[in-house]
């Protein structure tokens, strides 16, 4: 099998990713603080990113919803990928027609082919291994950071009515209880929050992911009605007289809404204002999700870029302006300073 | 134990004649006995740079090589004089073979030798071989730089993040000789003075100092050094401390060079 990367675990990586494989209308976002989990809501699963430690087999469902897709995984360095892909098939999001297809072909195999399935489907490779992260020197494979330790990742999701824990290492799902769509949420924090505190106590670094509908395109749709709306109310306004100055003038409305509304002109302009006021909001986010997803775009764009010709360029204009040198002594004597007991093993 | 390690089941690769180069008092001088190089492939799958005196037959030189090691043209002589980079050091040779004109295709042969050999699958494959035979002093420098950083007798130096501090990197950013020179290399639609601090400050930046650090401070760490086309300005060995003390000092050298032109 062709060989998957590791990649970063980033909320900008995820969403970019998805959206690549063909996904529409949703992102992943990281949730700091499981009290806020309804604030995302809808949520259409949770992923749970964790070191991995060696742990005794989970009781896990050997029968199960014959329309739950659970893959076991057996390609190293994607687990983050089917991680969000178990949420995503299970998911009644518009997952596009690869995924649907891939689907549709591996559900009638078990657990471990369908992994094998996810493993081969070029498409997701290719999304995932376009985010590699850089190696520049192909004369040696380096670990770059203390942070490559071995990371694993679950999802948690909600499934006609029952709430499951998909972990590709163990042989089956693992039933959490009945739930719906309202209180799955609410039924999944006892869940994630013993995890959490088991890790916190061993002091295991941990993430949690959610996916979430694209709340760019959520806003944006909110502000068109609040923007039609207040085309219809000004439209009304002018029939009874109202002088209005207005940039929402050309905006279709909904003929039924207009036709509803009241005569009474201080009520019109009260519900004006209301919609003007609504319609800012959504403004404000759509602004702010723009900026995040120019962001996260941005980043996406560094986290390809090669930067050895440029650390070159720096280490060499340093060295030409005769700053280098001195700038390696302040960093020696700084780590001196930082590791006294060094020092003096040094010096014996 | 026999004195002169004689592999089992090795099986011999390439050979020339040549003789050694020895380094006396900062000097390169030719050994003049008579010898030929010899590479091969232990049981084990690791290759064997060996130096064989011909008048006795004996194995003078056994030096397990890797991929990121090398064998090159000394380019500063006209004489037939090449060189055996591995692991942080430095052999040198000077061929024997009759016909002169074929000593550059013999070098090339040698050094895909080394630079191409079948990665085995063992997980780690630059992990260094145990000597449980006896080996000739010089056989693994490697794990003689090894133990020496492990007893703390050479100083590491910190790593290309640690001295370019993003308090560093902020303070460059306004200045406009850096902008001038940086800004071409920052990615395709962030050439511009204000993406220049964004991408000194990135964690991208950051994590592209480590991995170089990292790869430097490998055992490859010279080759790495020589693939950003700074060979030349190497210093020699008793210059330098470890690899990342090599990369500064030989970009101090080529800015140095470069003001005397």
């Amino acid at each position: 099998m062709a060989e998957w990367c590791t990649i970063e675990s980033d909320p900008g990586v995820f969403t970019e990713l998805i959206k690549q494989i063909g996904v529409k209308g949703a992102e992943v976002e990281e949730i700091y603080s499981i009290d806020n989990l309804e604030d995302c809501k809808p949520v259409y699963g949770l992923i749970f990113l964790f070191k991995w430690m060696s742990g005794p087999q989970k009781e896990c469902m050997e029968f199960y919803d014959p329309d739950l897709f659970f893959a076991n995984q057996v390609i190293t360095n994607a687990c983050a990928t089917q991680a969000i892909l178990s949420i995503l098939l299970n998911s009644k999001l518009d997952i596009g027609p690869e995924l649907r297809n891939l689907r549709e072909f591996a559900m009638p195999l078990d657990s471990q082919t369908k992994g094998l399935t996810i493993g081969n489907s070029e498409v997701i490779r290719n999304a995932h291994n376009s985010f590699a992260r850089q190696e520049p020197f192909e004369l040696v494979k380096v670990k770059a950071t203390e942070d490559d330790d071995v990371f694993h990742f679950v999802s948690y999701i909600p499934f006609n009515g029952h709430i499951y824990e998909l972990d590709g290492l163990q042989p089956g799902p693992i039933h959490h209880g009945e739930c719906n769509e309202e209180d799955w949420l609410e039924k999944i924090k006892p869940v994630l929050f013993e995890r959490i505190q088991k890790y916190s106590e061993n002091e295991i670094r941990f993430t949690l992911l959610a996916i979430v509908n694209n709340k760019k395109e959520i806003a944006e749709a909110a502000l068109r009605e609040q923007q039609s709306h207040i085309s219809a109310i000004q439209s009304k306004l002018m029939s009874l007289g109202v002088e209005i100055d207005s940039s929402y003038m050309e905006i279709e409305f909904d003929e039924d809404y207009f036709n509803n509304l009241p005569d009474d002109i201080n009520q019109l302009q009260s519900e004006l204002y209301a919609k003007q006021e609504a319609a800012k909001q959504q403004q404000n986010i759509v602004e702010n999700e723009s900026f995040k997803n120019k962001k996260w775009k941005e980043e996406n764009v560094r986290r390809r870029h090669n930067y050895i010709p440029f650390i070159l360029a720096l280490l060499q204009k340093l060295a030409d302006k005769n700053q280098l040198i001195p700038l390696l002594e302040q960093a020696k004597k700084k780590k001196k300073r930082d590791n006294p007991e060094q020092q003096e093993a040094l010096n014996k | 134990m026999s004195e002169s390690p004689q592999l089992r089941n090795e099986s011999i690769k390439f050979e020339c004649l040549a003789g050694r180069m020895m380094q006396v008092e900062g000097k390169v001088k030719p050994d003049q006995r008579k010898g030929k190089i010899r590479l091969s492939l232990d049981d084990q799958g690791m290759m064997h740079f060996q130096w064989i005196d011909l008048a006795t037959g004996n194995i003078e030189e056994d030096i397990v090589v890797f991929t990121f090691d090398g064998f090159y043209k000394v380019l500063q002589t006209k004489s037939r004089v090449y060189l055996l980079e591995y692991s942080g050091e430095r052999a040198f040779y000077w061929f024997q073979e009759p016909d002169p004109s074929k000593d550059l295709d013999i070098c090339k042969s040698i050094d895909d030798l080394i630079k191409n050999q079948e990665i085995n699958d063992d997980p780690e494959p630059a992990s260094i071989p145990e000597p449980q035979r006896p080996q000739p002093d010089n056989a693994n420098p490697l794990a003689k730089i090894l133990a020496q950083f492990s007893q703390g007798r050479i100083e590491h130096t910190p790593s290309l993040d640690k001295i370019l501090t993003p308090e560093v990197l902020d303070s460059l950013s306004q200045d406009p000789e850096f902008q001038e020179v940086l800004i071409p290399y920052l990615p395709e639609g962030q050439n511009s003075a204000d993406f220049l601090r964004e991408n000194l400050l990135s964690p991208q930046l950051q994590q592209a100092l480590k991995v170089i650090s990292a790869a430097i401070n490998s055992e490859a760490g010279l080759a790495v050094i020589s693939s950003l086309g700074l060979h030349q300005y190497i210093p020699p060995m008793n210059e330098y401390g470890d690899f990342i003390d090599a990369l500064i000092k030989a970009i101090q050298r080529k800015a140095d060079a470069n003001r005397r032109e």
